[in-house]
Order: C-alpha cells, then sequence, then structure tokens
C-alpha cells in the first residue's frame, strides 16, 4: 500500500497553512477523499487548501447544497461533501460520477467514508482526529502523497 | 450592480394580466411542482412530504434526488390538485440554478421538453431569487425596497432587496450555515433528525443562559456569520465529562440555540438600520424557530417583519410559478438553449 | 409508424424523425457537453424541416444507456417532457445494441464505448445481431483477452486498440435508435414511461474490501 505520513497540527491556522502549502505542490487533477468525524478539521483544512490553490472566494461548508465548485490558479476545485449522502447511488444521483474524474480540477471530497466505495485506487486519502486531551489539535495521517 | 444572468429576454409574450403556469424545482434534494395563476398559488407538491406520508418515515430506495424518477408524477399531481389538464398550461417556471448540475438537468430538459410539445414559453428561474419572492406570496402587501435573511441549512445570507432585479448580499457565513450549525449541534447532543425542531424542542423547557456559547462577530461592525466554532465548541463541552454530568441536556440545547439566535438577530437588526428600510423578512428553513421569531419580532420592534409559511421557506416550486409568472406576464421568457447554472449567482 | 428517435448518450447529439417507417429528417452532430443547450434546437429544427408533428407521432425511441450519465439524463428528461405533453409512449433503446445494429459482419463482434480512464463498456454481438453478453464495463486490462480475436467497433478507444487490426471506429446515431425501435416496438414501448431511468451501469470499480 502506499506511504502513510502523520502530522499534528495544534491550531486553525497551523491546519490551514499546511493545507495551503499541501495545494500549492499539487499541480494535476486528482482526487483527495477526507474522513474524519464532526469537527474535526476537514472544512477548515479546504479553506486552507483553496487558498493555497489561489482561490480568493470564501469557501464554506458544502454540507447542504453537496458540491461547490471554485476556479483556481490553474486548477478548478470541487468541493464535495457527502455527510447527508446515504451511499454511492445517492452520489450518482447528484451526477456525482464527473466528480471522480476530474477534469482540470481537484476534487476534495469530505465524509468520504460515505462513498467509500467508488473512491479511485489513486485517491489521495486523509484522516482527520481530534484528541480530547487537547482539543485544538488535529492529527492528519496522509495516505498516497507525502510533502 | 449588474447581474449576471444570462437569459435571453424575450417580448411578445404577454397574455394579460394572468397565466396558468406551471412551476418545476429540482435544484438540490426536493422533487417540486406548483400550479400558479394570477399569483395564487393552485396546488404545490413535494416529493420529501409525499415520501413520507406514503411510508410514515424515509424510503431509502425512493427518498431524495431520484428526480427522474419522481418528478412526472409530482407534475401530474399538481396539475391534479389545482384541477387544471396539462393543455391548460399557459407557461412553465423551471429552476435553472444555482444546485446540483445532475439535479438540475433532471427538471430544466423535461420542462423543455414539456413546453415545446405543448408550444409554450419556458422560463429559467434563479433559486436564490425565487425564496426571495417567496415573501411576496407569504405577504401580497409586502412592498421594495427590505431586507430579507435567508436562513437555512444550506444558507445564512442578508440581502437588501430594492426592487426586482436589483439584489445586493450585505452579509453571509464565512463557513457553516445557522441551519448546518442546529443539524450538526444536533448530531453533537445525539438527537434525531432533523436537528432545529428537535434542538427547539429540547431546549424549550431549557435555560439559554446556563452555558456562555461563542457568539462570532457579534461585536463587529460587519455583517458576517460564522457557526463553524460554536460547533467546535459544543463538541468540546460534550467531550468534557464534568460538563456533561453537570449541567442537564435541555439547558445545553437551550444555550446553543441562544448563542445562534443571539448573532442572527443582532445582524439583521444592523442591516435593516444600515440599509434604512421599514421592512424585513426571514425565509429559509430556520424561519421555522419559535424561539428565532419571538427575539426577532423583540429586538426589531418598530420594524414591519414578515416570517413567511414553513411550506415556503423549504424548498418547493411554488416560489417557482409564483416568480415564473411575474416574468412572462411582464414579457419576459428565456430562449429554447438556456442552460443551467450549477453556481447561478443572485448579485 | 411515426416516431422520434433522441441519441445523447455520447458526445453526439442526434435527434431523427421516422414517418411511416423511414426516415424523414435526423439533427445530429457532435458536440461534447452541448447536449442540454442543443437537443431542443435540433427538435425545433427537425420539426421545422419536416413538418413532424407530436400528436401524430406512435412513440418516442430514447438511447438509454450506457454512456455518459449526463448525456443520458439530458435525453431522457427531454423525451418525457415531450411524451407528457402529448401522451406519448417511450421506446427505451439499449445504445450498444444501436450502435451493434448498424455493424455488416459475417461473425461475432464487440462494441466498444469508452467511459473514463481505463474504463470501457462492452457488449458482445452475434453476426446477426443477437446479443452475446450483457452490456457492461471492465477495466482494459480486464477486457483484452475478451476481445483479442473480435472485430471491435468502438467509440473513442483508439488509444486501447493501436495494435488491434479489426477495430473499427463508429459513430452512435438517433437513425439506428430509430430503426431499432421500429423494429422491437412491441416488445420495447413502454405506454406509462415516467419510471424509466437510463441504465447507467456505473463505471467504477465497486471495491472488495481488504482489495
Amino acid at each position: 500500500m502506499s506511504d502513510h505520513f502523520t502530522i499534528n497540527l495544534d491550531s486553525i491556522s497551523a491546519t490551514q497553512n499546511f493545507a495551503s502549502e499541501m495545494a500549492a505542490k499539487i499541480q494535476n487533477p486528482c482526487v483527495i477523499a477526507m474522513t474524519g468525524d464532526l469537527g474535526s478539521g476537514k472544512t477548515t483544512f479546504t479553506q486552507g487548501f483553496a487558498r493555497g490553490m489561489g482561490i480568493k472566494d470564501n469557501v464554506g461548508s458544502p454540507t447542504f447544497k453537496l458540491v461547490s465548485e471554485y476556479k483556481g490558479e490553474h486548477l478548478l476545485l470541487n468541493h464535495v461533501d457527502c455527510y447527508r449522502l446515504e451511499n454511492e447511488k445517492d452520489f450518482f444521483n447528484i451526477g456525482g460520477e464527473k466528480y471522480l474524474v476530474p477534469d482540470g480540477a481537484i476534487t476534495i471530497i469530505e465524509w468520504s467514508e460515505k462513498i467509500t466505495n467508488v473512491i479511485p485506487r489513486d485517491a489521495i486519502i486523509i484522516d482527520f482526529k481530534r484528541i480530547p486531551e487537547k482539543p485544538d489539535v488535529r492529527i492528519l495521517m496522509i495516505e498516497g502523497w507525502t510533502p | 450592480m449588474a447581474r449576471s444572468f444570462t437569459t435571453k429576454f424575450r417580448v411578445g409574450c404577454n397574455k394579460g394580466y394572468k397565466l396558468i403556469v406551471l412551476g418545476v424545482e429540482t435544484s438540490c434534494d426536493e422533487t417540486a411542482a406548483s400550479i400558479c395563476s394570477n399569483s395564487k398559488i393552485l396546488s404545490t407538491i413535494v416529493s420529501s412530504q409525499i415520501i413520507h406520508s406514503k411510508f410514515g418515515g424515509v424510503v431509502p430506495e425512493l427518498a431524495s434526488r431520484e428526480h427522474e424518477l419522481l418528478l412526472n408524477t409530482i407534475v401530474q399531481q399538481a396539475l391534479e390538485e389545482a384541477s387544471i389538464d396539462k393543455k391548460e398550461i399557459e407557461g412553465i417556471a423551471v429552476t435553472r440554478g444555482p444546485g446540483l448540475a445532475g439535479a438540475l438537468l433532471a427538471g430544466v430538459c423535461f420542462a423543455k421538453g414539456l413546453a415545446h410539445g405543448l408550444k409554450k414559453p419556458i422560463i429559467g428561474i434563479n433559486h436564490l431569487e425565487a425564496h426571495i419572492f417567496a415573501n411576496f406570496l407569504a405577504d401580497p402587501n409586502l412592498k421594495f425596497p427590505f431586507v430579507c435573511l435567508l436562513v437555512s441549512g444550506g444558507h445564512t445570507q442578508l440581502w437588501l432587496v430594492k426592487e426586482m432585479n436589483n439584489y445586493t448580499l450585505m452579509g453571509t457565513s464565512r463557513d457553516d450555515a445557522a441551519g448546518e450549525a442546529f443539524d450538526k449541534g444536533a448530531r453533537i447532543l445525539g438527537l434525531r433528525y432533523p436537528g432545529g425542531p428537535e434542538i427547539e424542542k429540547l431546549g424549550m423547557n431549557g435555560n439559554p443562559q446556563a452555558v456562555d456559547f461563542p457568539r462570532a462577530f457579534i461585536k463587529n461592525d460587519n455583517l458576517e456569520f460564522s457557526f463553524s466554532g460554536l460547533k467546535t465548541a459544543l463538541l468540546y463541552f460534550m467531550d468534557s465529562k464534568k460538563n456533561k454530568k453537570d449541567i442537564l441536556l435541555e439547558d445545553i440545547a437551550a444555550s446553543y440555540q441562544q448563542a445562534i439566535i443571539d448573532v442572527l438577530v443582532i445582524k439583521l437588526h444592523q442591516a435593516v438600520i444600515e440599509a434604512n428600510v421599514n421592512s424585513c423578512v426571514i425565509a429559509g428553513g430556520v424561519a421555522a424557530n419559535i424561539a428565532l421569531r419571538i427575539a426577532v419580532e423583540s429586538k426589531l420592534s418598530t420594524t414591519r417583519v414578515l416570517f413567511p409559511d414553513l411550506s415556503l421557506c423549504t424548498d418547493n416550486a411554488a416560489m417557482v410559478a409564483f416568480l415564473g409568472e411575474l416574468y412572462l406576464r411582464n414579457g419576459v421568457s428565456s430562449a429554447m438553449e438556456f442552460d443551467i447554472d450549477p453556481n447561478l449567482k443572485l448579485a | 409508424m411515426n416516431i422520434l428517435a433522441i441519441e445523447t448518450a455520447t458526445e453526439v447529439c442526434g435527434i431523427a424523425y421516422y414517418e411511416n417507417d423511414s426516415i424523414k429528417g435526423i439533427e445530429e452532430k457532435i458536440i461534447p457537453r452541448q447536449h442540454a443547450a442543443s437537443l431542443p434546437l435540433f427538435y425545433k429544427a427537425l420539426q421545422e424541416k419536416t413538418g413532424l408533428l407530436l400528436n401524430t407521432l406512435d412513440g418516442i425511441a430514447v438511447s438509454m444507456g450506457p454512456g455518459s450519465f449526463t448525456g443520458l439524463r439530458i435525453g431522457l428528461s427531454y423525451a418525457k417532457g415531450l411524451a407528457f405533453s402529448h401522451d406519448l409512449p417511450i421506446i427505451p433503446v439499449p445504445t450498444l445494441q444501436a450502435i451493434a445494429s448498424d455493424v455488416h459482419l459475417d461473425d461475432e463482434f464487440h462494441v466498444l464505448v469508452f467511459s473514463h480512464r481505463d474504463m470501457i463498456y462492452h457488449q458482445k454481438f452475434s453476426a446477426d445481431l443477437q446479443q452475446k453478453s450483457n452490456a457492461a464495463v471492465s477495466k482494459w486490462s480486464d477486457l483484452k483477452p475478451l476481445i483479442e480475436n473480435s472485430a471491435c467497433f468502438h467509440i473513442k478507444c483508439d488509444t486501447f486498440l493501436e495494435d488491434h487490426d479489426r477495430a473499427h471506429k463508429v459513430q452512435p446515431s438517433a437513425k439506428n435508435i430509430g430503426s431499432l425501435a421500429l423494429t422491437y416496438y412491441a416488445d420495447w414501448v413502454e405506454e406509462k414511461p415516467y419510471a424509466l431511468v437510463p441504465n447507467y451501469i456505473a463505471p467504477f470499480e465497486i471495491k472488495i474490501p481488504n482489495d
């Protein structure tokens, strides 16, 4: 299996800065599948990531709209949120298939656990964890990408 | 401010003061259809209600977003309830954005086929604009200009509505919408779906001052919102065993709800003063919250405040049909080749 | 019979009109990603050229997939709208079979339609156009051994079939949708067509746990 890479981030800005740097290093379309519970930092990470792609728009949570699309400097960003979806069938009902093969875009998926069966094999996987003893810290485990 | 609305206008469809218009809405979760004539809603059908009432709960295989499967049934029901035959339809209004591309296409393509088959005009409608115009359905005496707080699962926005086609976004949420804060808060508290009503029910007998949850930007002059910090504050609060033992769940729910309401009310008040208007409207699913309504009416006691019916606050086709009829009566329709726009903006 | 036939499963967007079993007009073009805008325009153009009247139709034939999810959605949803206006039936037509119907060979052959990456829709047919397999989607590496000795009629599979000496490029057409619909009308027609959904065949590997 691919390499694992773990990083501890001790604040919102540390998470966003890391995400921003990661985005700047990714030049080609890809899928980033995020897993992790409520409040573990997935949207926060995405905000930093979008910034690193040169996106100036406000990046809000797409929980209800399911997908937000943004235009970055070199690539588009598809911000998908599967929180309200049941499974991959639900995902395809909304035309989700095109986000799994992003054309000139990066697709970043929150709650990707819901559609784990159709996440591409070469997707970057990021798992987010909190530790109750240190509320501000987030532990990210990344598979398929190293800095 | 120029609108990024690419519908081509065509003059000459004016058939007098009233038209029988079919409205179709498929921008996200709901499949909805409605008949409107002379600005009166003759019928309004929404898929989630049908599914719930028929099966007493959500049936996953039939549930959300199966617009292709459900649309015709919904349209037929709308016609039946309005006692209108499809040959009597004089115009079709369909949401063309913003929303999910796959969902929007199902509605727009069906609507185009029907419009072409019946040889009637069609108009593509902006979903957000339709939400704003739902307020005129609620109160025909509502006059421009007014401030609209659109607060739902997907939106927390303050709009200055000066007149038709003249809207200014005064403020929005940087992260989570208020409705989402309710929904996720409910999940953290272990409550069932839907979160907003569940928190409201639980918090009704609770003490809203029991826990001091953060109220982002409340002291700022800006009209921005942020609820993601509130969500994590609740998460941390529930993580701590000590907190969970000492304080009742209804007090936590009431306090969490109060934190959301305080921010909404203060920003709305600020917006009304800034815009110098006499009326404001609270639209969107969260507008159904009674505690919010009481707080708004109290804080904005000298302003005319309107709360549309819940059926108009959640996604529906009545608002689409209503707005569509307004456009079509004024000779505005869309060219055949109009496309969906998942990112359609209002201003 | 009089039917309208719609093909939007691939980059081709087409609509054809058959009157008394023979084709009277067709509007068709390769226009990637513009089907939602183009299909209604093509219908209008076809109507003007042929004078077709919806109330004289015996049905609307639609290419049902597999193919592009978006394209299929557009074609079927538009067809349902047209159908509803005059209570017309819909004749669902399998896309790969329609492509096969235009092939004249004395041997078995495959129809291949590129989906994305290395995923390809495919189906095997006999010389007399009987289905020898179900329409399916596979990774190229799994498909390759199956088509090794078979003539392949394909859409956008050029790079995969570079070394294949019996590969032929084809295009789907609303003409084939119409002719197949006329042939199998009695078996395929749906009088109450509104619950029809395209044959999507999700072109994604459903991962097996521990794979």
